[in-house]
């Protein structure tokens, strides 16, 4: 069998398992003890910053803190909820009180018991403390915190807020009172500095970490949830994507994550290894308009752009189906549990390009903007349709998704000048001066996984929040405000779902912004030395932490290996062929030179 | 010399406010900064405070030798970030760099001497292809070739990915086995300039009369070379090394990268683009520290080396 690069076809696996079937305690080996032992290899992309949960902020160092510090629940991929240090948790009906119920018998990793006063000391502490900003999401609205057993926990708000649950249960980690109530500053405390005070419930504790090389963690014998079946994880800083790569194909290292969407080709059919596109959190890229720029503040227009762009071409094209489907709605496909039923909303879903066009036109045709003689629409008060389009020159899929969007408008009669700026530039055109002197921009951002983080700080403008898209676009809807604010005190699931999905619907009608494609992670990892990888949850996830074991060696000699056959793409065998001639005319001619005399 | 100091700590202060955008707007496209904390960062990074009330302050606490807070490695010392970070760096930079001196003047005069041969025109030509080769894509092609093609060296770090070593010998093995690759690469990419400078110096000194004598008086050409031209030509070597010592702080950002190697300059880089400001202030103070006094301590051996300078 060959296997093809072309990256149209690249078969990506989608982790695609039932939910249910997996907990990170159930045997994966049918009546074998697995053993345990082994260290795991998995990849950074960069150093991490700090590993003081109240402040860090690099991306690293939230892997790295997930599997020492536990939150009370955690959020998995698809949007849901899995119960950790807390069993249970229950919403009043007036949703300004939340109950948590803990896990009994958790212990800190230096022996000392975990109750509900560390909980409610955590929250005190970052609610005191202004300055630990990675909480200031869930302690804003915070009242104050009660604890009426060891094992129970009661959060009052100042004010209704749904997504307080997953804030304070899903992005909160939860730190030892002991410890931290003796430290005299916690913004500027750096428990890597004192690694015997950087204790958690988490299943592996911290060991040592080499700047800019590596950090290493190593299992918590006494974890909650069983001693992991690993002994140590060792996060390894490769800052070179190539590098990454290789390293993972020969086996350096067990795991790479931080895929640029350019290297899958060399990664895709190489002997024992699985390349997954990991679903992400809420991550949208999209175009936005400038509604204080006639005639855009009208709905039709975007619209008529909505229908002229091709998504599905954007997807399979220019992100080479690497991405999820663009959502109008700007709920992520990944995040299931809250994507609308029809799955990703687009107007033009489900209709041929001729279809799409024709509707587009009737739409300006309706609104009486006639093409001129160049083909480019007029309006009645004699505005051309004829509009700049910033796009970040730094990311190549948005200037190629700008070059795609200007040659799929152009048949309506819609002419796009695309200009392409460094990252500040642009951010600072669109969302720092007062008035935006733009007509249409491309950007991207990722969110929390709960969709209130997006679609309320992005839409919400009564009043917009300073900065985000309403405000940057001047753009306002009663409808979604009244809808939005709706959401947050809602607190049966069930039916804030059915708000979520009802503000989509708005969204994808009104159309401040055309959602191009949501990115999502890719990383890969060996097959032949562990078994055991949730990629469902990604090879970050603690799930992965806690299921990941060595494979035991085979009793018996391997009967039949079946030969795959590898087109080796990575470099052309002539440039070997290259390497080997310029080195031996170097030994040859300093050869010849040096023994002239 | 003060007050070039005083001129350096007032730039290194404005240059980096200078760049276009600033560390919050830099963290705005970050998911994790919502508005809430983003006024709790911008109290925390002072950005509140006047650009003179700033400058104030960190006068005031450089004179402290305190170099404030990082940014990105909040809420790190800039001292401890870079610290962690300088001895890499001074290991590969220090012998890369000494490598690539000594293999350029030893050329250097080879090639002077042949001048116009053909050893001349191979160091010419290879040492000039290295040289023009961009040293991440030179880097890449060794990384692939001798990392990955051949396995002789691991594909990137300072160390091996595991959990001890079972006594210091084994701790050094396995340094010098990671850091192979990335001084090849710099000693070959950096050579050739040096080499050209000798060889230019060298063709200057054999004119002079007492090469002649030197050789009319019977005297071995390995001695005359040597002893007589080299010795002579040495001089600006001396500048071309202490302006290479900036270079030896200051890391070299594309191996470091390519490499993966934990240095100065891959750490600069990152606080460029993440706009940490002390880290950057930090950073080129040492920097330029570093060259004044290597230029003053050049200007020393100069006086050593040639005795016709006077202070």
């Amino acid at each position: 069998m060959k296997t093809m690069l072309d990256r149209k076809c690249v078969p990506i696996i989608l982790g695609i398992l039932v939910l249910s079937a997996f907990t990170p305690f159930a045997p994966t080996v049918e009546g074998e003890e697995i053993q345990n032992g082994g260290t795991l290899v998995i990849t950074l992309y960069f150093d991490i910053d700090s590993l003081n949960v109240f402040t860090m902020s690099a991306d690293p160092s939230f892997r790295v803190c997930e599997k020492i510090y536990d939150t009370l629940f955690i959020v998995l991929r698809n949007g849901t909820y899995h119960p950790w240090l807390a069993e249970s948790w229950s919403i009043s009906p007036d949703a300004m009180t939340y109950t948590f119920n803990l896990r009994h018998g958790v212990t800190w990793q230096d022996g000392e018991p975990f109750t509900s006063a560390d909980v409610k000391f955590t929250f005190d502490l970052a609610k005191d403390n202004p300055a630990l900003d990675n909480y200031a999401l869930a302690v804003s609205s915070l009242e104050s915190v009660e604890t009426p057993d060891d094992y129970m926990v009661v959060f009052h708000l100042k004010e209704p807020l749904v997504p307080f649950l997953f804030y304070a249960g899903g992005s909160c980690p939860i730190v030892p009172k002991h410890i931290w109530e003796t430290i005299d500053d916690p913004a500027t405390f750096e428990p890597m500095d004192s690694p015997e005070e950087l204790v958690g419930t988490g299943p592996f504790n911290y060991v040592s970490r080499k700047p800019g090389e590596q950090v290493i963690v190593e299992a918590n014998e006494d974890f909650w949830g069983g001693r992991p079946y690993i002994d140590a994880i060792i996060f390894k800083i490769y800052t070179n994507a190539d590098a990454r790569i290789l390293a993972l194909m020969k086996g350096e290292v067990d795991a790479a994550g931080s895929i640029p969407s350019n290297l899958i080709g060399s990664l895709i059919g190489q002997k024992d290894l699985i390349v997954i596109k990991r679903p992400s959190l809420q991550a949208n890229n999209w175009m936005g308009f400038n509604l204080r720029v006639y005639p855009l503040n009208i709905r039709q227009v975007r619209q008529a752009f909505d229908y002229a762009i091709d998504k599905d071409f954007i997807y399979s094209n220019v992100e080479m189906s690497i991405t999820e489907h663009g959502n109008d709605g700007c709920v992520t496909p990944a995040l299931a549990e809250w994507l609308h039923p029809e799955g990703p909303l687009w107007k033009g879903k489900g209709m041929s390009e001729d279809e799409r066009i024709a509707a587009s036109n009737k739409l300006l045709d309706d609104l009486g903007f006639m093409p001129g003689s160049d083909g480019v629409r007029i309006t009645p008060n004699g505005t051309r349709l004829e509009f700049d389009l910033l796009t970040l020159s730094a990311i190549p899929d948005y200037v190629r998704a700008a070059e795609v969007i200007k040659e799929n408008l152009e048949p309506v009669g819609i002419k796009i000048n695309v200009r392409s700026m460094e990252t500040n530039t642009v951010i600072n055109i669109v969302y720092g001066s007062p008035v935006g002197e733009y007509d249409l921009y491309i950007m991207g951002c990722g969110y929390e996984a709960d969709p209130d983080a997006c679609l309320y700080l992005e839409f919400f403008s009564n009043p917009a929040i300073p900065q985000w898209t309403s405000d940057a676009q001047a753009y306002s809807n009663s409808t979604l405000d009244e809808l939005l604010s709706q959401q947050r005190v809602e607190p049966d699931l069930q039916k804030r779902k059915e708000l979520i999905w009802n503000i989509q619907e708005i969204l994808a009608d009104d159309l401040p912004i055309v959602v191009l494609f949501h990115r999502v992670g890719i990383v890969a990892h060996r097959t032949d030395k562990f078994e055991g990888w949730d990629d469902e949850q990604g090879i970050y996830s603690r799930f992965t932490a806690l299921n990941v074991h060595l494979i035991p060696p085979p009793q018996e000699p391997e009967k039949e290996i079946v030969e795959v056959e590898v087109e080796k793409a990575v470099v052309p065998q002539w440039v070997y062929g290259a390497i080997a001639v310029a080195a031996i005319a170097v030994v040859i001619s300093l050869g010849y030179a040096f023994t002239r005399k | 010399m003060f007050a070039t100091l005083f001129i350096v700590v007032t730039l290194n202060f404005a240059i980096p406010r200078i760049m276009p955008g600033d560390p919050i707007t830099h963290l705005m496209i970050d998911a994790r900064i919502p508005p809430a904390a983003r006024d709790a960062l911008i109290k925390r990074f002072h950005m509140d405070k006047s650009v003179f009330e700033q400058y104030v302050s960190y006068i005031s606490n450089l004179l402290q030798g305190n170099l404030g807070l990082s940014f990105s490695h909040y809420p790190r010392h800039v001292s401890t970030v870079i610290l962690e970070r300088f001895p890499w760096t001074l290991l590969l930079l220090g012998i890369s760099t000494f490598l690539s001196t000594l293999l350029g003047l030893v050329l250097g005069v080879v090639s002077a001497w042949r001048h116009g041969e053909k050893i001349d025109i191979s160091i010419q030509t290879f040492g000039l292809a290295l040289w023009s080769m961009p040293i991440y894509w030179l880097g890449m092609l060794l990384l692939y070739y001798f990392g990955f093609q051949l396995g002789l060296v691991p594909l990137g770090g300072a160390t091996s990915p595991r959990l001890g070593y079972p006594n210091e010998i084994e701790y050094i093995k396995d340094v010098l086995w990671h850091i192979a690759l990335p001084i090849a690469t710099l000693t070959l990419g950096g050579f050739a300039s040096n080499t050209l400078i000798m060889r230019g110096s060298m063709l200057e000194v054999v004119k002079e009369d007492y090469i002649m004598t030197a050789e009319a008086k019977g005297l071995g050409e390995r001695t005359v070379m040597w002893k007589h031209a080299a010795r002579n030509a040495m001089l600006p070597m001396v500048t071309v090394v202490a302006l290479h010592l900036a270079g030896i702080v200051g890391g070299a950002v594309y191996t470091e990268t390519v490499f993966s190697y934990p240095g100065v300059g891959r750490l600069i880089y990152d606080a460029v683009l993440a706009h940490d400001y002390p880290l950057l202030q930090g950073s080129f103070l040492i920097i330029a520290i570093t060259v004044l006094m290597a230029n003053f301590f050049a200007d020393i051996i100069y006086a050593y080396l040639d005795p016709r300078i006077k202070f």
